[in-house]
């Protein structure tokens, strides 16, 4: 494989893509009326459906990459985790099955119901008690978080029990100030810093952008050169 | 031609494209520039190092990943680590374990950990197929995923670099109980009081963008760092003159900046 095909090639096409988008969020409007603006936005679309597209091939290489890294844990009976594996192959197998039997598109609808049923009350319940577990840890971060041993830990304590006791109801009732002082942290302490870290943000993000389409940052390419 | 309420976005985007192109030049010329050090990417080597001595994996995480959306760039800036992280793994002989969400990075990662591993003359232990390990691409069956691996494999350190959501405590708090050394990044904005509070290094929001630049140390990377820097001196100058001209009365500095 040439040089030029394995280094040039990609930064051109990365290069002329990125400087078409950046030109449509530039000239057209949300109302293209303009021959040129309505032309710019057609390429945009089509630009990003490409995109969309070929993000979609690769859920093949998840598929393969799970199957050869779960099959080789039950081949090997690896301690701890084969069972695991043997598990997770046995049930994405079922819900393939399943999904496929059950997808109008394809003209089948046998096994809609059972689908249905199994994103609802398996995947969505198993999702959901992931999501609550999070209520555990926010606890114990807190715990850590709170312990008034230097001068930022002890602001960090002060603001936390402030932003606490005003949602709790006795406070709400018995000293309402206490919602203004957090309300006041929140809408000027909070929101200047979180503005300073958001400009900075967003400066890093145009210039690993620049770098990019100058062929400067190769790591999307895969490759640190 | 531009979009009303665009222009001055125009303006600062060619001003900032202009002057990354001179200091980059400049610097090539040899010009130097001092940068503060940022910690969390010191520590990479040290993370690495600790992993070694105990025996143990290093678990990579680039989070909610992907390659089409408004996170791309921190997809971008947390594949940058993971390369270095890789080329550390691949020098002191560390297993090192990349916890995939996103199926797009597959690919990419693959090629990265390949390159680290060949760059360190160990081309034949790379194991690819064993390190990247896709899991999920639904976020809590991730979750879910990555808890499993640092409860049976106990990673001796863990590198988050990338967009993280609910789950960014979740993981936090998991390898903090197995005692793994926590290295994490990330610029959404809600989680970083997470990594905070629970991680030993954290790179705050234009920290993990300038990662791939502050570990190649190549002068080109120097160049955009110097011009983001500058960026941020002319945000807080704008910031003050808004704020006082505010404070009088006028808006003229936030009518100027909507053109």
């Amino acid at each position: 494989m040439s040089l030029a095909y394995r280094r040039h090639l990609p930064i051109i096409i990365t290069f002329i893509m990125g400087i078409i988008m950046i030109l449509q969020y530039f000239i057209v409007p949300k109302q293209p009326v303009e021959p040129y603006q309505i032309t710019m936005q057609k390429v945009g679309e089509t630009l990003t459906n490409w995109a969309n597209l070929l993000a979609a091939f690769t859920i093949g290489f998840g598929m393969v990459n799970i199957a050869l890294i779960h099959s080789r844990h039950v081949s090997r009976k690896t301690p701890g985790q084969w069972y695991y594996s043997a598990w997770l192959l046995f049930v994405a197998v079922i819900m393939v099955i399943v999904g496929i039997g059950g997808e109008p598109a394809l003209g089948i609808n046998v096994s809609k119901y059972q689908y249905d049923w199994m994103t609802t009350y398996v995947f969505a319940a198993l999702s959901g008690t992931m999501y609550s577990s999070l209520a555990f840890y926010i606890t114990s971060a807190c715990y850590r978080a709170f312990r008034a041993r230097t001068i930022e830990a002890t602001a960090l304590l002060i603001v936390g029990f402030i932003t606490l006791m005003s949602r709790t109801p006795a406070f709400q009732a018995y000293l309402p100030q206490v919602i203004e002082v957090a309300d006041w942290i929140n809408k000027y302490i909070v929101k200047s810093s979180f503005r300073g870290i958001l400009i900075g943000g967003a400066l890093g993000a145009i210039l690993l952008g620049i770098r990019t389409l100058m062929g400067m940052e190769t790591g999307y390419l895969g490759r640190r050169d | 031609m531009i979009v009303s309420g665009r222009f001055m976005e125009f303006v600062a985007l060619i001003l900032i494209w202009v002057l990354a192109m001179i200091a980059i030049d400049k610097i090539k010329k040899g010009w130097t520039v001092s940068f503060r050090r940022i910690a969390g990417l010191d520590a990479l080597e040290e993370a690495v190092g600790r992993a070694a001595e105990m025996g143990r994996p290093v678990h990579f995480t680039s989070g909610l990943n992907s390659l089409t959306g408004t996170w791309a760039p921190l997809t971008v800036a947390g594949l940058a680590v993971f390369g270095e992280v890789a080329r550390l793994c691949a020098r002191y002989r560390v297993p090192v374990i990349y916890s995939v969400y996103g199926t797009q990075v597959i690919p990419i990662a693959h090629e990265l950990y390949k390159q680290a591993f060949l760059a360190e003359g160990r081309p034949e232990e790379a194991k690819p197929e064993e390190a990247i390990r896709y899991l999920s691409s639904s976020q809590f069956a991730y979750a879910a995923a990555v808890q499993g691996i640092a409860e049976r494999e106990r990673p001796a350190a863990n590198i988050m670099v990338g967009p993280f959501y609910a789950e960014s405590l979740i993981f936090a708090e998991t390898f903090y109980r197995v005692g793994a050394i926590q290295v994490a990044g990330t610029a959404r904005l809600y989680q970083i009081p997470f990594f905070a509070i629970v991680c030993d290094y954290v790179l705050i929001g234009e920290e993990c963008y300038a990662a791939g630049a502050y570990l190649t140390k190549d002068p080109a990377h120097t160049g955009s760092l110097f011009v983001q820097d500058l960026g941020k001196m002319v945000a807080i100058v704008l910031g003050v003159i808004g704020a006082l001209l505010t404070t009088a009365g006028t808006k003229a500095i936030v009518e100027f900046l909507k053109l």
